[in-house]
């Protein structure tokens, strides 16, 4: 493999280029990319300031850096609001230098901190021993320091001579003798692959201007579209239940987590993590069911353009570069990550059309000289917005409610008088034109024997009609409410038996009662005088029932009746 | 790759193939969009890995960067729409220029179960797939008709593939990926 890649490394060196580079009149040497060495030392001093400049501008590992960045990114706006703006950052900006660890250090302390090397070494000599753990130990110290003497070569050709090793440590593995029987040649690729890349992050993590401005312009432009997150993807997002926004916000840590570790493994987790969330926040959404890329797609763009992961595109070429290739063209994490891709590519193309609006509008959204109609807005600011409109509605509810009650009421206490006045009416009719003897009897049959009745008797006799009645409720109030219903059956019984003797006045007892019926079985068939008969069983079981129900009113009718007979 | 007009369909198919019948492996229950599946071919294992691809219009453009690399596409048609079968026909054609050049494409008429109001009928597919070199099945998610049994022709169908036959590199100029499993199939399913 050494050969093969020493190839493309070397220089090729002439009589001219033995000399320094900087002309200053020593020898330069390849391993310097042709300076001599206190020349490259210059140049190298040179490279790590800048080198710390743009780490500074871009990395956010602690909150100053953060603020000053963002910061950046607002002067930036500034300058261009056209959305499409990839004007490179003003790198002349004085930064302060931040202690960053730079990548000799971190080659030197990996060997007394237990890190993704030492995981590597011990994993190499559990299964190989001990020699072929330090052969492979010294292979990737090896592409290290190639990679920190190439410092400054195009990403893609690290990329590839990264690749390359990968390629030949696999091969160089698979022809080792094992000592134990359950090696796994993944796990010694993935320790492999996290140490070459958590040791050259700093270099292997693009800080090319180039790429900064990608990033930059990318961020820029998630922003000034930030208003399609309010409804305009079609999300299958439910945004009205609590625990999809948990998932949600969840999603949306991990995602910008992902910024923050430095190996390719541990970016996809939480690529990974990040998807699964939102699987779960639409399985919540569509009570249960899996959902499909159909929806995943666009609650994945939804949540890059709601989160805004810092330096999303870098992030991706990282992983697409030195991640190993079975982690980006395989697997769940392979899956997941075409769909970052896919995602970012959209919301890089993202016009009218894709979201099937208009174009004046799509850009008068962009341009923030329209604002997003309210209705559209799917945030927690709307969340409360509607529970409010939910709360309003039910007191209208209850308010509507209550209205309908105040009527009922008002329309029975009207129905109650109305009865009132038809007791009234019959009782008086019935006392005029059958007074004495019908009465006597009438009342013998249901209150026998009853010495008030011997009382009223006589009463009845000088035409006090209304005193004997008057006689008989008050009875009634003093009976329980059982006694009360066997009174109407009485009455009824009562009236059977004088329909038998005396026709004409059937319909009086029925005209009484009929009311009372009317006020809850709202048609009650006209009954004809044969069919009493054989209604009254019916009829009594229906009256049983209506007096149960309205046994109250009833006895306040039968008090108002009372009154009414005592006032006439 | 699985297509159709019918998202719940094509997740209907992947899920019943993943779950109704072959129990002995099952890895992933997150969602339908991506799903693994180990079948038992005479004396090999193939190894399925299901990606479903977004089927609206608007994110057509993306669905190379699915497809790219994959080994077996399944493109489903409804055959009770025939505007379905002609998206189907374009989606064929599609792959047939810019998947990888030894992709095996499946076409499957699904919702077999509805017979009495097929549209496109079943001797139109069968002629259209065999002009396109095409393995082609009717099935029903429903009824798990022909389900297995096209996942399995598919599995027959794919190249014994040794290191060399594996997808090409994502823009890493020369570098080889060799699969680790050498059975191990990628399916993407766009529905």
């Amino acid at each position: 493999m050494d050969a093969s890649q020493d190839k493309k490394l070397r220089v090729q060196i002439t009589e001219q280029e033995l000399l320094c580079k900087n002309g200053c009149g020593f020898y330069g040497t390849p391993q310097w990319n042709g300076f001599c060495s206190k020349c490259w030392r210059l140049s190298q001093q040179k490279k790590t300031i800048d080198h710390h400049k743009n780490r500074s501008l871009l990395s956010n590992t602690d909150e100053q850096k953060n603020d000053s960045r963002s910061s950046r990114f607002k002067s930036m706006l500034r300058k261009s609001p056209s959305m499409f703006s990839s004007s490179s950052p003003s790198t002349s900006e004085p930064v302060q230098s931040v202690s960053h660890s730079n990548s000799t250090a971190t080659l030197q302390s990996a060997a007394s901190v237990p890190g993704p090397h030492e995981k590597l070494y011990n994993y190499a000599l559990e299964y190989f021993g001990l020699n072929v753990a330090k052969d492979i130990d010294k292979h990737c110290r090896t592409m290290l320091e190639k990679i920190f003497l190439n410092a400054r070569a195009p990403l893609d050709d690290i990329s590839e001579h990264v690749q390359a090793f990968y390629q030949s440590m696999k091969e160089y593995v698979s022809k080792l003798k094992l000592l134990k029987n359950d090696f796994n040649q993944g796990t010694l690729m993935a320790e492999l692959e996290e140490y070459i890349c958590t040791e050259a992050y700093d270099i292997i993590f693009s800080d090319r201007a180039d790429e900064e401005a990608a990033d930059l312009s990318m961020q820029d432009r998630i922003r000034s579209l930030n208003w399609v997150t309010a409804g305009f993807l079609e999300t299958a997002f439910d945004f009205s239940i609590l625990s999809v926004h948990n998932y949600i916000d969840e999603a949306v840590t991990y995602i910008i987590d992902l910024n923050q570790y430095r190996s390719a493994r541990e970016k996809l987790n939480c690529l990974v993590s990040c998807s699964k969330m939102l699987f779960d926040a639409l399985k919540e959404s569509r009570s249960g069911a899996p959902a499909s890329a159909d929806e995943f797609l666009p609650a994945l763009i939804y949540v890059i353009l709601h989160a805004n992961p810092p330096l999303i595109l870098s992030n991706m070429k990282f992983i697409s570069r030195f991640a190993l290739p079975s982690r980006v063209m395989r697997g769940e994490s392979g899956y997941y990550f075409t769909n970052l891709s896919c995602a970012l590519q959209f919301i890089q193309d993202m016009n009218a059309e894709s979201l099937h609006m208009d174009k004046e509008e799509f850009e008068a959204y962009t341009s923030g000289r329209l604002g997003v109609p309210s209705n559209n807005r799917e945030s927690d600011r709307n969340m409360a917005i509607k529970a409010m409109e939910k709360g309003l509605k039910l007191f209208d509810g209850l308010l509507d409610d209550q209205a309908k009650l105040d009527d009922r009421i008002t329309a029975f206490s009207g129905q109650m008088e109305e009865n009132c006045e038809k007791y009234a009416e019959q009782i008086n009719t019935l006392l005029s034109e059958h007074p004495s003897q019908e009465i006597k009897e009438f009342c013998k049959t249901l209150r026998d024997p009853d010495p008030k009745f011997v009382v009223s008797d006589d009463e009845t006799k000088s035409n006090n009609a209304p005193a004997a009645m008057l006689n008989e409720p008050l009875v009634d109030e003093k009976d329980t409410v059982e006694n009360e219903k066997v009174d109407t059956k009485k009455q009824i019984i009562a009236v059977e038996e004088k329909e038998s003797i005396e026709v004409p006045f059937v319909e009086i007892p029925e005209d009484v009662s009929k009311p009372l019926i009317a006020v809850t079985t709202e048609d009650v068939p006209g009954e004809k005088h044969g069919d009493v008969a054989n209604e009254s069983n019916g009829r009594e079981k229906k009256m049983s029932m209506v007096t149960k129900k309205l046994l109250p009113s009833y006895k306040e009718n039968l008090i108002s009746v009372k009154k009414m007979l005592k006032i006439q | 790759m699985l297509r159709t007009l019918d998202i719940n369909f094509c997740s209907s198919l992947v899920l019943r193939f993943v779950k109704g019948q072959f129990h002995e492996y099952q890895e992933s229950t997150i969602g339908a969009a991506f799903l693994t599946q180990t079948i038992c071919l005479d004396d090999t294992t193939v190894k399925f890995e299901i990606w479903d691809t977004a089927g609206q219009e608007r994110y057509h453009s993306l669905a190379p960067m699915y497809y790219r690399g994959a080994q077996a596409a399944i493109v489903v048609y409804d055959i009770t729409n025939q505007e379905s079968f002609a998206k189907a026909k374009n989606w064929v054609k599609e792959l047939q220029r810019q998947a990888s050049p030894n992709i095996v494409i499946a076409l499957a008429g699904n919702k077999a179960d509805l017979a009495s109001k097929r549209v496109v009928e079943y001797e139109e597919a069968q002629a259209y797939a065999e002009d396109n070199g095409l393995l082609f099945m009717e099935t029903s998610a429903k009824s798990s008709m022909n389900v297995n049994d096209i996942f399995l022709a598919i599995a027959k169908k794919l190249p014994r593939s040794e290191a060399g036959g594996g997808p090409a590199g994502r823009g890493h100029g020369g570098v080889n990926i060799a699969e680790e499993n050498p059975q191990s199939a990628r399916k993407s399913c766009c529905s």
